[in-house]
């Protein structure tokens, strides 16, 4: 049973992916047959005709021929452009349209439109409104408003994403639309489609399909060159002669034009002389007047001036008359002066004399007085002489006194002393004694003598003194008298000289009295004489305001006249104008006229030059991305069923022969029992073989059919998301059972056989015999003594069980590697894919998002939509730049990608994260051109390579890899204006403008912004990143389909791995296990014996199968890619964590399960033993 | 009460629609250190009593009691404690664990219990001191007998029960492994319960239980056993 289920799964899971590639290029190839897609499509670049369809019909291999017309324009609705490919509706008899709804257009105003169904919404009854966004002058169409009838996908492009690409706009078209064909103003066919009875009988995709058609395509494209010629001269044959018609009417318009312009000039020219020589003689004249006019004013002038003069002049004589009165009037009043003066001078005279002679008298006195003082000093000399002779005597008379009064006192002394001896008596002393009074009576005389002399002495002197006293102010008197005489003297002279001054001044005055008076006769005169003239110069200026008048009368005339002159030669000049206008019109008109059709004619003539040769293209289906892009989904699906599937069915095969080697083994007994009944060796092996095989080939048919029918289901439904095809063809193809179911039964069988051999060479006895169990021996880990003495003693025993059973060990490690693995591989996956996500739109793409704006918008409307960027968040970082596609090719590759272009290619770098992704290298547009990596890749360029940009139908450039640059969602190559420039010959026309403005990723503000940009003239479309973000991770849901798928399959691939396993592991030893409970172990010790292996083997195998995984997932993710995206790079430490912890889990519950095993397991029964 | 008791005990195995009694009705008891040999044919339920008494099967009905317990209504976990603590089995093909040494199979029985005799010890005491550590595959067959008995007593258990203990083993083996098992008995006081279809082994035991068709048809108390090396068969 195990193997029928392991069978079912590996085989299922093989021929399920395996089958899917195919069957998705059948169910495409039945759709295509059914919707009758055509096998080619023939374009023209002059259009086709209903001959050159008829031609293409008769050509071998081509069963039917369809004619068609369309055009590339822009439709507008509910706000949003789609860039539609208009087509002829045929009736539904080619490319027939799946209609989703509604009914085919009748009318002429009716249409039937596509678009992505899910996103745009368009409904019946609506109305699009159409736009051709080239410069062709006439639409081509009879209206630019259609009523939608239906809703339709067409077969022609199976994409969701990818509808082919146009010449207008950015380029990638987002809808088509079928109109009646009488809405085409064009006779011709745009393209005609082809479809071979041949070709429908053969698969799409297959080698042998595209060989025929590459024989028709070749027919057709001989055809092509005759029938190109035809065309060509059709049609370049006509235009020419209609040019050569052109031309020479033109030539001879112009003729007779240029005459009458001819004559119109000479006619202006004769009057512009008149006017000249008018003018001339006008400004003549001003001249004249203008000289008059100054003169006029110079005499006036003049007048002006003279009249100043004599106004000054007069006021100058009526003050010198002022000043003659008052001089009179001054020397009057000088003469009464004068004599008043010399009648004073007179007086003075005499008090000087008087006072001189008053002073010589004085003079003489004092004199005299002098004379009489001399005589009393020298009396007062000689009493002073007798004075000091008397002086003299009384002192002499005076020292005598005083000597008789010592004597007498000495004879008094002696008297005394006498007394005293002698006693009084004695009559010496007696007489003594009358001696001594004698003497002293003579004394006192003398003394009254000299007392009268001092007396008349001091007399004497008193005398003197008054004397002397009197003399000294005698002299005093007189020198007061003499100083009052000096002063007198001093007075007279000084009077003197006032006399001698006065008289001096007198003379003076006298003399200028008579100065002043010449003065005043002489001005007098003067005065006389100015009034004379004075009045003469009045009568001059008198005169000339006269003469002024007149000639100002004069002048006047003149003004007038030259005025007159004027007006008339401003008519005249007026006339000149309007005939020169006149003129001139005439003469833009004639050039316009003739410019306009000699430009229609060179139009035409390069027209047909640039026509160039008629030239036919043929198209196949693989022109149509979509349709390759689809094959290439179905190669890469196969790709994965090469190594996927593969590893699966490894994983299963060996599951497989575990379990029948097991199988043999268990029924070891049986086969002796039927070797000693007899059976031969090639009948029992035969009964083993049936019963093997019978179980793997149910199984592996049951898996085969089951993933036939499961795994292209689910996988084209996964891709339905992308593709309209949605209806399944599964096909069982017998190459693909016989691959898948006959390797597994292969193996098996080999198993059976081996392991049946080998049990047949025992002899039945041994046989019956129970196969004794392996023995026991020291294992590896023993000799290495640190570790295995630190194992406990299950430990011990859980190690040499493993090493014992080496084969069990290394299958089941083996098995879990791979589970682990795939799972490994499904989780990368699915991180790589939503990493395209996370990386592209969370770090590369820094930008909020992009405004598509008109090609036609005028620089006011592009300002106004900055304004109202920076108006929603100042700080909106924004730069206008180009997006557009144009193939790139590099050694024969060609690839599809975007050429993005920025005004400001630092400001992009600041949106763009451009960056090397190993490395983490920054990179810089300004160092030259940079490509996104899986461009790079796809091409398989390298930095430096030349790689070519095809710029239009007919011109490649080159340009050089400077840098690749991290990149997951489609291809970009990065370049600036100027490299731009000058690679495409012209300046880029920006197309978008990017912008940042770090807005959330919110919903409602989302739809808010957009509208409000919207609103702005010229916008197309608002992008934003959350938008495009989620749209993306939309489109990649359908690879999330088919990594689940892996995921489960894995998952119970290792399921049923362990579970079989541990299944051979617990019968084996089950005597062992048996035994453990007899010796009185719990359930949980038993289990915990058994599994500790197993917990062992699976961590040690999903470690193998981590690092199995990371080489299984880089070979399927780089096989797996889609062309459009580059898979993240990275492994998530999260897929290891998960791989490793769902294969552990699931080993744990296998291990569960076996619990409930265990219990179970009888010890009677188990150790009956073989009795 | 004696030390073991079986009263009325049956064992009933469903064949489709046949029932058959593995044990019909047995009754007998066994008292503490007996050398006790139950003897009985091919398919007469000998094997199934000594299961039963060790907790490897239950009884369908009736009393089973050891040392004072009921053995008969143990559930799951009881029965398993119960061998693991109070049995000692001894088998006709040893169950040894192949991948492990003699000394590491006795170290196995005594990794679920406290009190218990050193494997070494236990081991020399059966004679196998100098092959500790061999594998059973590197050992004769009554060599790995004497493991299994030391495994089995090395945990001290109530009682040992033998289970054809020398069907597998040529005679004069056999007689190696009976006489150790009957010194146990004497020596150590150990009950020892020995099931055998050999009849000519019943005088070495101090009991002897026959049985026929499930049923034990006579107990026989033997007051003096024969010793082993006196017996032959």
């Amino acid at each position: 049973m195990s193997i029928l289920l392991i069978c079912a799964i590996g085989v299922g899971f093989f021929s399920g992916i395996k089958a899917t590639g195919n069957d998705m290029k059948i169910s495409a190839d039945n759709f295509y047959d059914e919707q009758a897609l055509f096998d080619l499509r023939v374009l023209s670049t002059f259009g086709l005709t209903e001959d050159d369809a008829a031609a293409i019909a008769e050509v071998d291999g081509v069963s039917e021929v369809y004619t068609s017309k369309y055009s590339d324009l822009a439709v507008h609705y509910s706000e949003k452009e789609y860039l539609t490919r208009v087509y002829s509706w045929n009736n539904n008899e080619v490319n027939k349209i799946l209609l989703h709804e509604g009914r085919f257009p009748e009318a002429e105003n009716e249409c039937l439109i596509s678009g992505n169904r899910l996103q745009d919404g368009f409904k019946i009854g609506d109305k699009v409104s159409l736009v051709d966004l080239t410069d062709a002058e006439e639409f081509p169409l009879a209206h630019d408003e259609y009523t939608i009838v239906g809703v339709f996908d067409t077969p022609m492009f199976i994409s969701m994403t990818q509808k082919g690409s146009t010449t207008i706009g950015d380029g990638a078209l987002d809808a088509f639309m079928y109109i009646t064909e009488s809405n085409f103003t064009q006779d011709i066919y745009t393209e005609v489609y082809v479809r071979s009875d041949k070709l429908t009988d053969m698969q799409s995709y297959s080698d042998e399909y595209e060989q025929l058609r590459e024989d028709i395509s070749d027919k057709l494209e001989e055809l092509g060159k005759s029938r190109s010629e035809i065309r060509y001269d059709e049609v370049v044959g006509e235009a020419l002669l209609e040019i050569e018609d052109g031309e020479k009417e033109l030539a001879e318009a112009k003729a007779e034009g240029e005459q009458e312009l001819a004559d119109a000039k000479a006619e202006i020219e004769d009057a512009e002389k008149q006017i000249a020589d008018g003018e001339k003689e006008l400004a003549d004249a001003k001249i004249e007047l203008d000289d008059g006019a100054v003169q006029l004013a110079d005499a006036e002038q003049q007048l002006k001036d003279a009249k100043a003069e004599l106004q000054k002049g007069k006021n100058e004589l009526l003050s010198n008359k002022g000043t003659l009165v008052e001089a009179e009037q001054q020397l009057q009043d000088a003469k009464l002066e004068i004599i008043n003066g010399e009648l004073e001078l007179k007086q003075a005279k005499d008090t000087i004399d008087e006072s001189k002679a008053q002073l010589e008298a004085g003079q003489a006195e004092i004199d005299e007085n002098k004379m009489q003082l001399y005589a009393g000093k020298a009396e007062l000399e000689a009493a002073k002489a007798q004075i000091s002779q008397g002086e003299a005597e009384y002192n002499a008379g005076l020292a005598q006194y005083e000597q008789g009064i010592a004597q007498l006192n000495e004879g008094k002394k002696q008297l005394e002393q006498a007394i005293l001896i002698y006693g009084e008596d004695n009559p010496i002393i007696i007489q003594q004694k009358v001696e001594l009074e004698n003497a002293e009576a003579l004394l006192a005389q003398t003394k009254t003598q000299l007392d009268m002399a001092k007396a008349q002495l001091d007399s004497g002197k008193a005398e003197i003194a008054a004397n002397e006293q009197a003399i000294a102010e005698g002299e005093a008197q007189l020198a007061a008298a003499q100083q009052q005489i000096d002063n007198g003297w001093a007075q007279y002279n000084e009077g003197y000289a006032q006399y001698e001054a006065g008289l001096a001044e007198f003379q003076k005055g006298q003399q200028e009295y008579i100065k002043g008076y010449n003065e005043y006769l002489e001005g007098l005169e003067l005065y006389n004489d100015g009034l004379k003239q004075l009045e003469e110069a009045e009568q001059q200026y008198e005169d000339g305001v006269a003469t002024l008048e007149e000639k100002r009368l004069e002048y006047e005339d003149g003004v007038k006249q030259y005025e007159d002159g004027l007006a008339e030669l401003a008519d005249a000049k007026k006339q000149l104008a309007d005939g020169k206008k006149e003129y001139e019109e005439g003469l833009a008109t004639f050039n316009t006229e003739i410019a306009d059709a000699e430009e229609k004619l060179a139009d035409a003539r390069k027209q047909i030059e640039d026509a160039g040769e008629a030239k036919w293209y043929i198209f196949t289906r693989d022109d149509n991305s979509g349709y390759s892009e689809y094959a290439s989904n179905a190669d890469r699906i196969d790709q994965i069923a090469m190594i996927f599937p593969v590893f699966f069915l490894l994983v299963a095969a060996l599951v497989c022969l575990t379990t029948m080697s097991r199988m043999v083994e268990e029924n070891r007994t049986h086969v002796g029992t039927l070797k000693a009944l007899g059976y031969s060796s090639s009948r029992i092996m035969a009964h083993y073989m049936c019963y093997a095989l019978i179980a793997a080939a149910v199984g592996s048919l049951i898996g085969a059919f089951g993933g036939m029918v499961l795994f292209p289901n689910v996988i084209i439904y996964a891709y339905s998301i992308m593709y309209i095809i949605t209806e399944v063809y599964c096909v069982f193809t017998l190459d693909n059972i016989l691959i898948s179911a006959g390797s597994m039964i292969a193996a098996i069988a080999l198993t059976v056989f081996f392991s049946c051999k080998k049990v047949l060479a025992e002899t039945p006895a041994a046989l019956m015999r129970p196969k004794a169990p392996k023995a026991g021996k020291r294992v590896i880990l023993e000799r290495i003594g640190f570790i295995w003495n630190n194992l406990g003693f299950f430990g011990k025993v859980s190690g040499r069980n493993l090493f014992r059973y080496k084969r069990r060990m290394f299958m089941t490690v083996v098995g879990i590697a791979g589970c682990t693995a795939l799972m490994m591989a499904g989780f990368g996956l699915k991180d790589s894919v939503s990493d395209i996500i996370n990386l592209q739109y969370g770090e590369i793409y820094q930008y909020s998002g992009y405004i598509a704006v008109e090609d036609d918008r005028s620089p006011e409307d592009v300002q106004a939509l900055y304004n109202e960027l920076l108006e929603y968040n100042a700080d909106t970082v924004y730069t206008p730049a180009l997006i557009k596609q144009y193939t790139t090719s590099y050694n024969g590759t060609n690839v599809q990608a975007y050429v993005t272009v920025a005004e400001d290619s630092a400001k992009l770098e600041g949106m763009i994260d451009l960056h090397e992704r190993i490395t983490r290298e920054k990179l810089s547009i300004s160092n030259g051109a940079i490509v996104t990596e899986k461009l790079a890749k796809l091409l398989g360029a390298a930095e430096g390579d030349e790689i070519s940009v095809q710029i239009n139908d007919k011109e490649t450039r080159t340009v050089r890899i400077s840098g690749i640059t991290e990149h997951y969602a489609s291809h970009y190559l990065y370049m600036t204006e100027g490299m731009y420039s000058e690679m495409f010959g012209q300046l880029p026309e920006y197309n978008m403008v990017y912008f940042d403005n770090g807005m959330s990723d919110d919903e409602a503000e989302a739809e808010a912004f957009s509208e409000r940009i919207m609103e702005c003239d010229g916008v197309l479309s608002v992008l934003l990143n959350s938008k495009s973000s989620s749209s993306f991770s939309d489109m990649l849901g359908m690879i999330d389909m088919v990594i689940i798928v892996l995921i489960v399959s894995a998952g119970a691939l290792a399921f049923v791995v362990l579970y079989n396993l541990t299944n051979v592991n617990i019968t084996e030893r089950i005597r062992e296990i048996a035994t453990l409970k007899v010796l009185g172990f719990y359930d949980r010790e038993v289990s915990s014996y058994v599994f500790r292996e197993n917990i062992i083997l699976s961590v040690m195998g999903s470690a193998a199968g981590l690092l199995l995984g990371i080489v299984l997932l880089q070979f399927v993710v780089q096989t797996a890619e889609i062309d459009e995206v580059m898979f993240g790079r990275e492994i998530h430490p999260t897929t290891f964590i998960f791989s490793f912890i769902i294969t552990v889990a699931f080993s744990l519950a296998v291990n569960l399960i076996m619990t409930r095993l265990l219990k179970k397991i009888s010890m009677v029964e188990s150790l009956k033993s073989v009795e | 009460m004696a030390f073991v008791t079986l009263d009325s005990v049956y064992k009933r195995y469903h064949m489709g629609e046949v029932t058959i009694n593995a044990a019909d009705g047995m009754t007998f008891e066994i008292e503490k250190g007996e050398f006790v040999i139950i003897v009985g044919p091919s398919g007469s339920g000998k094997t199934t009593v000594l299961n039963m008494l060790g907790g490897m099967d239950t009884c369908d009905d009736g009393i089973i009691s050891v040392d004072g317990a009921r053995v008969d209504g143990y559930n799951r976990k009881q029965l398993t404690e119960y061998r693991r603590h109070d049995i000692g089995f001894i088998f006709q093909f040893y169950n040894l664990l192949p991948n492990l040494t003699a000394k590491e199979n006795v170290e196995l029985a005594v990794q679920t219990t406290k009190d218990f005799i050193p494997a070494a010890e236990i081991l020399e005491k059966v004679g196998l001191g100098e092959r500790l550590d061999n594998f059973p595959a590197q050992l004769s067959g009554g060599e790995q007998q004497r493991v299994s008995i030391a495994r089995a007593l090395s945990k001290r258990p109530k009682l040992l029960l033998c289970d054809e203990p020398t069907g597998a083993l040529d005679y004069n083996t056999g007689k190696m492994i009976l006489k150790l098992l009957q010194d146990t008995c004497r020596n150590d006081g150990m009950t020892v319960i020995l099931v055998t279809h050999n009849s000519a082994i019943a005088p070495m035991a101090d009991r002897v239980i026959k049985i026929k068709n499930s049923k034990v048809s006579k107990v026989i108390l033997n007051e003096n056993p024969t010793p082993v090396e006196e017996i032959e068969w």
